[in-house]
């Protein structure tokens, strides 16, 4: 059952299964009394799942370390306030999202180069040469572009969601969706990418 | 073709990217610098606010809290203790030494190695160092810090200083709470033994408050003993004790209590809060998603009557109230990926932004 609303029939009825996804609800034969996860809990169970969106916000693997940890030490000093915890993913994603947008400011804005250092193109990485090609130019998109497409695509966001996250309106999500396919169609001509804005 | 090639790239890379180990000893220390951190921005913030208060403020305003006003006291009534220290400079932690900043921006270095700036007292600047020991740094009218002085020895525990800076708090052995005044260090009392899960979160004059747990509050003082429990399902979470009133904050709520232990004011809406120092007023922030209206409000503490503060509308979260007298007070954020800070008074009704850090360079003790 994905985004259960978490009525009280549902909490005393369905047990939150942490190592998969938050919004995961596994129907029990008995009634389970849910209690909020820790922090500890939390970033154990998703880890692995944020790593994976940090790495498309970031482009490489060290940096998504870093982002991620320090989105992690950012969620963990506001745990307590943090209301809804099955919903603390969003948390850790708007927080990565701001903190690569800052990151990337600090460096001087840089302007994505021709050649990009090699262990940030993925070539190391497993995958189709044409996705490669295509993630090399989504990764030289500006980091709230990027993080558009990530939150978009990969996180199956909706674009009100997504705005949410970002803080930003809808408007403005499909503006950056539209510019960012732009880019890509332009870098690519030969892929053929149309919008799909739900 | 639609945007599945987008989606099912971006599935390609990641599924592809190892997943490192979750790096715990990292994650822990990167958690112990950040809150040094906040606790380092906070007087960081809280100077460039003196400072544009200070500038605008002929013939000298009084700043209690972090911009006391820290001439000192009459030698009368402090057995001659007092020191010679300087209006409004704010000591902050800089890799891993003290610095006092001063309203003309002049920075004053200090070879005195601390963790945690404690308070700003009349007489100096009260730090704890590496070793949890409490030291006293006189702060001289120009802002140039002096030789530290010890006030508590090594690994004291709960360490807590009135709002007025004249009395510090702290759990002696066999679970004792020792109350000393600053200027000399002399005893005002001792109390206890208390519980072993009390911890001490609030000291004025002869009284302290401390937190059972997360269930209930105890006023501890010349009259002996009183619980103070709030409201169901508004455990404290956060709790502060100024001129004979307490404050209990849950993760949304602020309930207030008197000396004698009874309820005040209860359902006061705000997920960060602060009590004025004379206890007169709570101020209270939220975002709106509890029921109470978005932004600054402050409340009556006695009543709960709120005093709506304008000019600040709500919509970035604030992380710190801090009061700096009966009337003025702090409340500093973050926006975007930067902090804010806003500056507020109960007579004008009204907030005013001070400070604003956009690229949040703040953050980085080093800069």
């Amino acid at each position: 059952m994905r985004g259960a609303s978490g009525s009280v029939t549902s909490l005393s009825t369905f047990v939150v299964v942490w190592g998969s996804s938050p919004f995961v609800m596994t129907p029990v034969k008995e009634v389970v009394q849910v209690s909020e996860p820790t922090f500890s809990e939390f970033m154990a169970a998703r880890w692995a799942p944020l790593y994976r969106t940090a790495y498309l916000l970031a482009g490489n693997a060290h940096e998504a370390e870093e982002l991620l940890q320090n989105a992690m030490v950012k969620t963990c000093l506001r745990w307590d306030k943090i209301r809804d915890k099955q919903a603390a993913d969003s948390y850790v994603r708007t927080t990565m999202a701001n903190l690569a947008t800052r990151l990337w400011r600090r460096r001087g804005r840089e302007l994505p180069s021709d050649t990009l250092p090699e262990d940030a193109t993925g070539a190391g990485l497993d995958v189709r040469a044409d996705h490669l090609a295509l993630w090399e130019q989504i990764r030289a998109l500006p980091p709230r572009m990027r993080a558009t497409l990530v939150l978009r695509f990969f996180d199956d966001l909706t674009v009100a969601d997504t705005a949410r996250e970002l803080g930003c309106s809808v408007g403005a999500v499909k503006s950056q969706t539209h510019h960012a396919l732009r880019r890509l169609r332009a870098a690519l001509p030969d892929l053929e990418i149309q919008e799909d804005l739900r | 073709m639609t945007d599945t090639r987008i989606r099912d790239t971006l599935h390609d890379v990641a599924d592809a990217a190892p997943v490192p180990h979750l790096d715990r000893v990292g994650f822990e220390r990167r958690l112990r610098d950040a809150r040094r951190r906040r606790t380092t921005v906070r007087g960081v913030v809280a100077a460039a606010a003196a400072s544009v208060l200070v500038a605008g403020a002929a013939g000298g305003v009084r700043l209690a809290g972090e911009l006391r006003d820290t001439a000192p006291p009459p030698a009368s009534e402090t057995g001659g203790a007092a020191k010679a220290t300087p209006v409004q400079t704010v000591p902050v932690i800089v890799d891993g030494r003290l610095l006092v900043l001063t309203p003309d921006g002049a920075e004053h270095r200090s070879d005195v190695r601390a963790e945690e700036v404690l308070a700003m007292t009349p007489y100096g600047a009260l730090v704890a160092n590496e070793r949890s020991e409490v030291l006293l740094v006189p702060v001289g009218r120009d802002g140039r810090p002096g030789e530290p002085e010890t006030v508590l020895p090594a690994l004291s525990d709960g360490v807590t200083v009135s709002p007025d800076g004249e009395e510090i708090a702290y759990l002696a052995p066999r679970h004792e709470v020792r109350i000393i005044r600053v200027a000399d260090r002399s005893p005002v009392t001792t109390i206890g033994p208390v519980d072993m899960r009390e911890r001490i979160v609030g000291v004025d004059g002869d009284t302290v408050l401390t937190m059972l747990g997360n269930s209930a509050l105890r006023l501890r003082g010349p009259d002996g003993v009183r619980t103070l429990r709030p409201p169901a399902g508004q455990a404290p979470q956060d709790a502060s004790l100024a001129g004979s009133v307490v404050r209990s904050a849950s993760a949304t709520t602020v309930t207030t209590f008197d000396a004698d232990g009874h309820q005040l004011a209860t359902g006061i809406a705000g997920t960060v809060s602060g009590l004025s120092t004379d206890g007169r007023w709570v101020a209270a922030a939220s975002d709106g998603a509890e029921g109470g209206r978005r932004g600054i409000t402050v409340y009556d503490a006695a009543t709960g009557r709120p005093q709506r503060m304008a000019g600040y509308a709500g919509g970035e979260s604030i992380d710190v109230i801090s009061w700096l007298d009966h009337d003025r007070f702090l409340a500093g954020g973050l926006r975007g990926g930067g902090s804010f800070l806003l500056d507020c008074s109960v007579a004008q009704g009204a907030c005013t932004e001070r400070y604003a850090d956009p690229d949040d360079t703040i953050y980085s003790p080093t800069r």
